[in-house]
């Protein structure tokens, strides 16, 4: 594997199998759980979400990113509101009787949805990342980065329990978050880019 | 009409020229205020716990180090924000060997996005309707401290279940996890019909779940709002109680929350699914209604803070604890034993007591009253309605006797109690008399709720504590020694937890720290009466010090001065004793010290300079006597520190300078020491070491040393910025910053730079603005808050398009100067500023507040400037007004001027102004700027001004 693209890199300029598998693993769930708050009936979620997959694959090698946090997570929010209304308009169509109103009232909680969308996304896709590149790293490094994320310990403590050293302690989270910022990086806003 | 502006700003000229060095663009002058904050500073570090550490050292300053020793680089290496792969090889070289950037790094805190992200756990994946595939969300049925639970369906299995889960889900707090898996472990080990069963745990998403049998009843609580059980239905629901908590216990777990809230009653009758299903609101307000205490089932749920017996331990501070009214006095005082079983026993007692009389055992409005109250009083014994039964009032008093070991020995022992009541039969439990009640009451000992007053510290101030301790003092002379010890350790756990408090949630914080102190030092003052004991009076004396600190910085200097000089006097008597000897001589040295910058202030600097110089070489006595111990070190940088405001108050720059160099190279010493006992640096070391630099560059700038200022307020911004990445919120450091921003602009102003000056200033106002939002009485940020207003209206180059933008400074800085001769400044700033953008009505109201004295040469002549435009512009509005309702007003405020001008030239003649000043005099009957005026008031007015 390519260590050194980004996973939306890889997924944008070459679209390979692998990439593509990741892409599912992180924003599958990440899709049905909007499609839930969208108040979308659960048996008709699965056809949604292989309706959006469909569109993302189609499309992605055409969606560049212009360098501004939040882009893709945009882009890709747009196309599930897309299918979702698509979605909705058949539904009103076949059913033809009182479901107006809900439409409207869905169209009035758009911003509210939006915002749940950004404020899952980024957290959701930095736990997944994080399960992603875990096998990279030795047993050792990986707890040394975790006791002090997770649990919150300070480094002596997280030294003193490893049997570190600190300056091999900090090395190791320095190690995982450079390599989680570099695989997420222009998917997650890491902050400071 | 002419236009005013040309002739407004070059006056203008003349209001800014006489003040130009004064209140705003000396650097002298944010000095002054700076070592007001000093002054206050050194209150931080008297405890060693709470005071910066060391290694900072070596980064900032030493140049000679390798390039890699670079904190920004260290920064990105540990955020992952370095640029490419090769960096980051030869960073994780460097730090495998460099011990101090390893140091440094593990003091850094992580990237905002770690802490956003990656420590949060992660949502659950309950929308409105689901948990997992397993569990549809129907609705919710409460909420307790750790969790929320809903009623849930359980697809595979086609039942109705409680779901409880984390609150929020969001971010759940260690404890908080800890505390749920806690119950989930306890209940699996439960197989009780009075406990709820537990059908499934597990975790969606990493936040764990507990699925658990529905019980559509209410809780205990809520039944109780309603209704109250006969006695018999009390014992016998405490009984049924007893049987489950009794199987807890022989599985080794206690509940240690057992209240009415924890116990739900189910309806005995069985429900169909679908009555169940439609268990909606309605349906349970009826079972409210017609609940019946004969055959409910009570069961116990909710237990999150159940303990398993083997790691039984003292109830630790901060953990959460039950509401008082309903915890057991152990676990308010750890004193009193560990929590065992019986704290269950006292639990039960509760519940059968609200069941019996209808309230809670203890009633208080204030936290630490109940808590006063579980630990020292009895519970009320009066009904207002039917009688209790005797044997059942004895059995629930035997339940909630103060001592463990005075209570029921297990949960069975109650229960066969209770049946033996229900049976008729002769209760076993002995009732307790009214005398020897009152002997108890006597006996018990108060002391013990100073110690739980501090684990809910938060609540309460000193105040309180201090009733309990003096109202001991009494009663228990005995036992003076130790209860000494108790009320010394919380009333100091009290203070430092305050002085660290430097939050922005906090607001007036000196003021409450004052408030604090007070109390405590009285309180030291009657200990020290009674005990007369030598770390009494230390105690005293320390408290003395911290509250005269605090003073001083408040400019109570009169008050704050005593206070030391008692301190003073205080040690000096106490330093016979040889085992205390030399932690009483640093403090005696610190008190000096600050007494002598105390009194540099209202010009002793000879004075103040000859009783520090000496303390110097003293000091450092000790500090070699002690070559470990960090805080030697610490307080001598404080006297250092203090020594060089006083030699810069005196003007001796050249020395100052040395004072503050030796006080950073005395403060690095400090924090390697504190490194080496504690294996951390003190807390806030960043900026204290940042404020020496401060003052340092200050000292360089009045020096000329432009270029050496330059480096060292670098030097503090960057211990800033992580002073302010650890503490965001810390209003210390956001005042420093701003107070760095105010030299800087200051600096750049010298140098004519006044974009970046403006800029300086910019930065500085946004950080100040924080302050003053928490805290707007701070007397500091409102000093440098309207220093940086002003300066940025100085500096801001003065066009049309600004106006507004220097108008609203100039409005500000008046608002936050404190000395009335800057207030003044500032206001007619702001008045010229409004006349130069044509806003006439509220330049005449600005004016209004301008109270000048009679010194004050070149702002009287800088109102009079001003007010002749005033009344120039009113006679050109006299004459073009045609609106009668606006030529009114205009003529309102003509009359206005006229007459202010009348009143304030027969003062200034009075008080001789114009007969010192002929050239005023003559400015006012030949300058073309006041014709205006001479017009206004006649040539007849002005032939009666005598000048005298």
């Amino acid at each position: 594997m390519e260590t050194s693209l980004s996973l939306l890199d890889r997924l944008t300029r070459c679209a390979d199998d692998l990439s593509w598998e990741q892409f599912l693993l992180i924003y599958q769930p990440l899709i049905l759980r909007q499609l839930d708050r969208m108040n979308i009936a659960t048996q008709d979620c699965d056809d949604i979400l292989q309706e959006t997959l469909k569109s993302v694959h189609q499309s992605l090698s055409g969606f560049a990113h212009n360098g501004r946090v939040g882009a893709f997570r945009r882009w890709l929010y747009s196309i599930v509101q897309q299918r979702a209304s698509q979605y909705r308009q058949k539904l009103n169509k076949s059913q033809f009787l009182g479901q107006g109103h809900l439409l409207e009232e869905q169209i009035d909680d758009t911003n509210d949805l939006e915002a749940a969308w950004d404020q899952e996304h980024d957290r959701f896709v930095i736990q997944r990342l994080l399960t992603m590149i875990e096998p990279e790293f030795t047993k050792t490094t990986w707890l040394a980065f975790e006791l002090q994320t997770g649990q919150e310990l300070s480094p002596a403590q997280v030294a003193g329990e490893l049997g570190m050293s600190i300056n091999a302690v900090m090395i190791a989270k320095s190690r995982v978050l450079r390599r989680l910022r570099q695989l997420g990086r222009q998917l997650v806003d890491f902050g400071d880019e | 009409m002419e236009s005013p502006h040309s002739k407004v700003a070059f006056d203008n000229r003349n209001g800014k020229a006489p003040l130009a060095k004064s209140p705003l663009e000396s650097p002298s002058v944010s000095n002054a205020s700076h070592q007001e904050s000093a002054t206050s500073a050194p209150l931080v570090p008297f405890e060693p716990s709470e005071l910066p550490s060391e290694h900072s050292i070596k980064v900032p300053t030493d140049s000679s180090l390798s390039a890699k020793c670079d904190l920004e680089h260290l920064r990105l290496y540990l955020a992952g924000g370095l640029k490419d792969a090769a960096d980051y090889q030869a960073m994780d070289e460097h730090l495998l060997g460099c011990d101090a950037c390893a140091t440094i790094a593990s003091a850094m805190p992580g990237p905002q996005w770690v802490q956003d992200f990656v420590v949060a756990e992660s949502t659950p994946n309950v929308t409105r309707h689901r948990l997992g595939d397993a569990y549809e969300i129907a609705e919710e049925l409460g909420r307790g401290g750790a969790g929320i639970v809903y009623r849930a369906w359980q697809r595979p299995i086609g039942r109705w279940v409680a779901l409880k889960m984390l609150i929020g889900g969001v971010a759940a707090q260690s404890k908080q996890l800890a505390r749920f898996r806690r119950e989930a472990a306890a209940l699996a080990k439960l197989q009780h019909p009075q406990i709820v069963r537990i059908l499934d745990s597990g975790e969606q998403d990493g936040v764990p779940y507990l699925a658990m049998e529905l019980i559509d009843g209410p809780s205990l609580a809520a039944a109780l709002t309603h209704h109250r059980p006969t006695p018999r239905q009390s014992a016998k629901i405490v009984a049924e109680l007893a049987r489950g908590v009794s199987s807890a216990h022989q599985n080794g777990i206690i509940h240690r929350d057992l209240k009415p809230h924890n116990v739900l009653l189910a309806l005995a009758a069985t429900h169909t699914r679908a009555q169940q299903s439609e268990a909606n609101q309605e349906i349970r307000e009826s079972q409210f209604r017609d609940i019946n205490f004969d055959t409910v089932q009570p069961k116990l749920v909710d237990f999150g803070l159940s303990l398993v017996h083997d790691e039984c331990f003292a109830t630790q501070t901060g953990e959460s604890l039950g509401t008082p009214a309903y915890v057991a006095p152990e676990m308010l005082n750890p004193q009193l034993g560990r929590v065992t079983e019986m704290a269950d026993i006292y639990g039960l007692g509760t519940i059968l007591y609200q069941c019996l009389y209808g309230r809670t055992p203890f009633v208080g409005s204030q936290q630490f009253e109940l808590i006063e109250q579980v630990l020292k009083h009895e519970p009320s014994w009066e009904t207002l309605t039917e009688a209790v039964p005797i044997d059942l009032r004895t059995i629930c008093q035997k339940c909630l006797e103060k001592k463990p070991a005075a209570r029921f020995q297990s949960a069975h022992e109650l229960e066969q109690e209770l049946n033996r009541f229900l049976q008729g039969i002769p209760i076993r439990s002995r009732a307790i008399g009214r005398l020897e009640r009152a002997g108890r009451w006597c006996r018990r000992n108060p002391w013990p709720t100073a110690a739980a007053l501090v684990l809910i510290a938060s609540t309460l101030t000193i105040v309180s504590l201090l009733l309990v301790f003096q109202s001991s003092l009494i009663r228990q002379r005995d036992q003076a020694q130790r209860n000494y010890d108790d009320a010394r350790a919380a009333i100091w756990e009290i203070l430092d937890k305050s002085s660290r408090e430097s939050a922005i949630e906090v607001p007036k914080l000196t003021e409450m720290q004052v408030a604090q102190l007070r109390p405590a030092m009285s309180f030291f003052e009657r200990l020290v009466q009674v005990a007369k004991t030598d770390e009494a009076r230390l105690d005293l004396a320390r408290i003395r010090i911290r509250l005269a600190s605090m003073l001083i910085a408040r400019q109570e200097l009169e008050e704050g001065e005593a206070l030391l000089l008692q301190a003073i006097e205080q040690l000096r008597a106490m330093t016979s004793n040889t085992s205390l000897r030399d932690a009483v001589l640093i403090d005696a040295f610190s008190a000096t010290t600050k007494y002598a910058l105390s009194i540099s202030y209202h010009d002793r600097g000879l004075e103040s300079l000859k009783l520090v110089q000496p303390l110097v070489a003293q000091s450092q006595e000790l500090c070699q006597r002690h070559p470990h111990d960090w805080s030697y070190r610490s307080h001598r940088a404080w006297i250092l520190h203090n020594l060089a405001c006083i030699q810069q108050h005196c003007g001796d720059l050249p020395a100052a300078q040395g004072s503050f160099e030796a006080t950073i190279q005395e403060r690095q010493l400090a924090y390697e020491l504190h490194q080496q006992q504690f294996e951390q640096m003190p807390l806030n070391w960043e900026l204290e070491l940042a404020e020496s630099y401060v003052s340092l560059a200050t000292v360089e700038l009045t020096l000329q040393q432009q270029s050496a200022a330059i480096e060292d307020f670098d030097r503090a911004r960057e211990l800033m910025r992580l002073a302010y990445e650890r503490d965001p919120k810390n209003l210390r450091v956001l005042c420093s910053a701003a107070a760095v921003q105010l030299n800087l602009s200051n600096l750049y102003a010298s140098q004519q730079q006044l974009p970046l000056a403006v800029a300086a200033c910019e930065r500085g106002v946004d950080l100040i603005e924080k302050v003053l939002n928490a805290d707007p009485s701070s007397l500091d940020a409102r000093e440098y808050g309207a220093m940086l207003y002003g300066n940025r209206a100085l500096y801001k180059e003065e066009k049309i398009e600004n106006l507004p933008l220097v108008i609203d400074d100039w409005r500000r800085a008046s608002e936050l100067f404190q000395s009335l001769d800057h207030r003044n400044y500032a206001t007619l700033q702001w008045g010229r500023c409004l006349i130069l953008a044509n806003r006439w009505n509220e330049a005449i109201q600005s004016l209004e507040s301008v109270k000048l004295r009679a010194e004050q040469t070149d702002l009287i002549v800088f109102e009079l400037t001003l007010r002749a435009k005033l009344v120039d512009y009113l006679r050109s509005q006299n004459d073009v007004v045609d609106v009668a309702e606006s030529a009114t007003a205009t003529t309102a405020h003509f009359a206005s001027q006229v007459q202010w001008w009348q009143r304030q030239l027969e003062l200034l003649n009075q008080q001789g102004f114009f007969a010192n000043h002929p050239q005023h005099w003559k400015m006012l009957q030949e300058d073309a700027d006041f014709a205006g005026v001479r017009q206004a008031l006649g040539a007849d007015y002005w032939a009666t001004l005598q000048i005298k």
